[in-house]
């Protein structure tokens, strides 16, 4: 074994420390759980701990003098659940482009009970924390951003490997203009 | 005012003629002038000379008698006998008529001064006069002192005739030079007359002179005015008919009037104006006459061409009869051969006719397969939409599965801890019901491919039934063509046969064609050698036409 080999293990030792480094610490990071759904050829992600239950759209009914992102109301379990359209809360075009396939999701609130209108619901998203962008716009808790989105998981960045990155839903501070 | 040529001749020698009988005249009496001034001078001269010649006469007459006196005297005194005769009385007759002498000279000389010709002559005269008085006062002295002396004679007084015949002797002598003198004085008269002859002859010669070259003036004068009058219109007058002659009919003479070149004049006036009309008809005429030749000329020359192209027609339609003569025959050879073929032909579209028939039986049964063929795949179609009925259900099954995990997985994650291993379950779950629906998505696709299929093979069974249809109609058409084309064909070939008889008699005609077009064509080259001949005579007349033109050129008008 000359010198010259020697050399070339040592950096490869050496490089192969410095790898495990950063395969221990990702293992021991923080994972969020995110529901990603598709309004038109946007992904959001919601957080999966805010979802009651995912529906199957149904007609709602209409109430007149309510804003434009109250879609309606329906009937659920008994109890009456205000539907609200993510694509105009979130100041974009209405959604209900997919028709019949589209999808409520009832969140776990303590006020008047509130469900989401997405137009589908493509699957389940275990982020990373470290590996979510903060919007520039988000504040420090949820709630009390400037705006809706709050942060944008990157492409790539899941455990299980599925493409597709999606904008996090700042659920908080969208539903605070229909919360007493 | 006018005067005739004739007159103005006339009056020219008639003023020449008057000219020359005044200087005749005047020179005649001129020289009558002459002669009666020298008859006068010579007379009046010659008659003083005679005068004064007896004048001296006497007085020597007288002399000569004192003297006889006192030489009787003195002879008596000496004694001698002397005749005694009375020598007083003779002496006193001749003395008186001596004093008569003197006084008619005196008279005469005083006369003649009055009446002298020149101051010369009356000068003469008057020295003449006054040695004449001179002389007659030593005269009458003489005479008184003779007196006494005969006196003294007739008395016999020798004495006192001595004593004065001293002074008596003087006295004579004086008497005598005073009359020399006197004739003297009458020389330088004479010669005075002799200066004024000569002066009035020079005076005639001069002033006769000047008359006759006052008349040469004068006739040269009369010549010139006739000259004038006479040869300078005769001279416009020529150049006027030289001009006409050089063919200028332009001008008018000027000269006009009632003499005779005035006549002259008019008269040319008239017969240039005549030969002004004459020429311009002639003019006018010689120019019909040209264009009308250039006319016939160029019709001539037309007619030659029009005669050229007749020819080169009638040889280029022999040439086509000839032509149609060896493609009649042609055609009749054709002809012929397309009888044959034609019968040919007949048997081809028997045949044919058989084969269309055939050809309309399998077309039948071809369709009567493809309508089968088109039912199966309508049952294989009423098939696949039973699989597609399945397929939806299936995929309403999957999305619920899709549902069902998702809610699932929600439930496990709100269980936390505990619910991880369901978690699984529901993941799995999704799993199953994604591709499932995959499944059904892709079943759908092929179903509806087939679909595509089984509709195109419809249609295409569908067209294939028409067009065995329309080919079944088209091969019945064929077979009806065919047998109306053999009909055709033998009407053809009887046809054919009508031309072969037709083509026949058409060479006939045409040989006879061709004859005429000999004859034409004889009668073209007799046309074309008698337009030459029309031509080259237009042409003759055209240059004899444009000579006269040049002659008529000639009078300008």
């Amino acid at each position: 074994m000359n010198e010259t080999e020697l050399y070339r293990s040592l950096l490869d030792e050496r490089s192969a420390a410095l790898a495990a480094r950063g395969r221990v610490a990702r293992e021991v990071a923080e994972h969020r759980d995110y529901l990603v759904c598709a309004l038109s050829t946007e992904r959001y992600g919601i957080a999966l701990g805010a979802i009651a239950t995912v529906l199957p759209e149904r007609p709602c009914t209409v109430l007149p003098g309510a804003p434009a992102a109250l879609r309606g109301i329906i009937s659920h379990a008994g109890i009456i659940v205000s539907v609200i359209d993510l694509g105009l809360a979130l100041g974009g075009t209405r959604g209900g482009g997919a028709g019949q396939s589209g999808h409520l999701l009832r969140l776990r609130t303590d006020g008047p009970a509130l469900a989401l209108a997405v137009d589908r619901v493509i699957r389940l998203a275990s982020i990373e924390a470290d590996a979510i962008t903060a919007s520039p716009a988000a504040g420090p808790h949820p709630g009390l951003g400037a705006e809706a989105v709050s942060g944008y998981a990157p492409a790539g960045s899941e455990n299980d490997g599925v493409a597709g990155g999606f904008a996090i839903v700042d659920l908080p501070r969208l539903l605070r203009p229909f919360l007493p | 005012m006018s005067i005739s040529i004739a007159n103005r001749i006339l009056l020219g020698f008639a003023v020449v003629t008057a000219v020359l009988i005044a200087l005749g005249l005047y020179a005649t009496g001129q020289i009558g002038t002459v002669r009666d001034t020298i008859d006068r001078i010579v007379s009046r001269d010659l008659m003083v000379m005679r005068q004064l010649d007896d004048l001296g006469n006497k007085a020597r007459d007288l002399g000569v008698q004192r003297r006889n006196a006192v030489i009787s005297v003195l002879m008596r005194e000496h004694g001698r006998s002397v005749p005694d005769e009375d020598s007083y009385v003779v002496w006193s007759r001749m003395a008186a008529a001596t004093d008569g002498l003197f006084a008619d000279l005196v008279r005469e000389s005083a006369e003649f001064r009055q009446d002298a010709i020149s101051v010369d002559r009356m000068a003469a005269w008057d020295r003449l006069n006054a040695t004449l008085k001179q002389t007659l006062q030593v005269y009458n002295a003489y005479r008184d002192s003779s007196d006494a002396q005969l006196k003294a004679v007739v008395a016999k007084d020798f004495e006192k005739v001595e004593a004065s015949n001293e002074e008596v002797s003087r006295l004579y002598e004086a008497t005598i030079a005073g009359i020399e003198r006197t004739r003297s004085a009458l020389d330088g008269s004479v010669v005075a007359g002799q200066r004024g002859v000569a002066e009035v002859y020079e005076f005639s010669r001069f002033s006769i002179l000047l008359t006759l070259a006052a008349g040469v003036l004068l006739s040269v004068i009369v010549t010139w005015a006739i000259s004038r009058a006479v040869v300078r219109p005769v001279n416009e007058v020529a150049a006027f008919v030289e001009r006409v002659g050089t063919g200028d009919l332009t001008g008018r003479i000027a000269v006009t009037g009632q003499d005779e070149i005035g006549r002259l004049g008019t008269t040319l006036n008239a017969m240039v104006g005549g030969l002004s009309d004459l020429a311009r008809t002639n003019r006018s005429a010689t120019a019909d006459l040209n264009a009308a030749a250039a006319e016939i000329r160029a019709s001539a020359q037309e007619q030659a061409a029009s005669v050229e192209e007749q020819f080169a027609a009638v040889q280029e339609t022999a040439a086509t009869v000839d032509e149609i003569t060896h493609s009649g025959a042609q055609i009749s050879k054709r002809a012929t051969d397309v009888i044959a073929t034609a019968q040919a032909s007949a048997q081809t579209a028997r045949a044919g006719l058989r084969a269309a028939s055939d050809t309309a039986k399998a077309m039948d049964l071809i369709r009567e397969q493809g309508e089968a063929v088109a039912g199966n795949i309508v049952a294989l179609s009423e098939k696949t939409q039973a699989i597609g009925e399945i397929i939806t259900t299936v995929n309403d099954i999957s999305e619920r599965t899709h549902l069902l995990s998702l809610n699932a997985a929600i439930e496990a994650a709100a269980a936390g801890e505990s619910g991880r291993s369901f978690a699984i379950v529901a993941a799995e779950m999704k799993l199953l019901a994604d591709q499932a629906k995959a499944a059904t998505v892709q079943v759908r696709s092929i179903l509806s491919e087939i679909q595509r299929g089984i509709n195109s093979s419809v249609m295409l069974t569908e067209e294939a039934v028409k067009r065995a249809a329309t080919g079944k109609t088209r091969t019945d058409a064929t077979v009806r063509t065919i047998e109306e084309m053999a009909a055709r064909v033998d009407e053809g070939v009887q046809t054919f046969q009508q031309i072969v008889a037709s083509t026949n008699q058409q060479q006939l005609g045409i040989e006879q064609v061709m004859g005429a077009l000999q004859n034409i064509r004889q009668a073209s080259q007799q046309t074309a050698a008698g337009t030459r001949e029309v031509e080259m005579a237009s042409a003759n007349l055209t240059e004899l036409a444009q000579g006269l033109m040049t002659l008529a050129e000639r009078y300008r008008l």
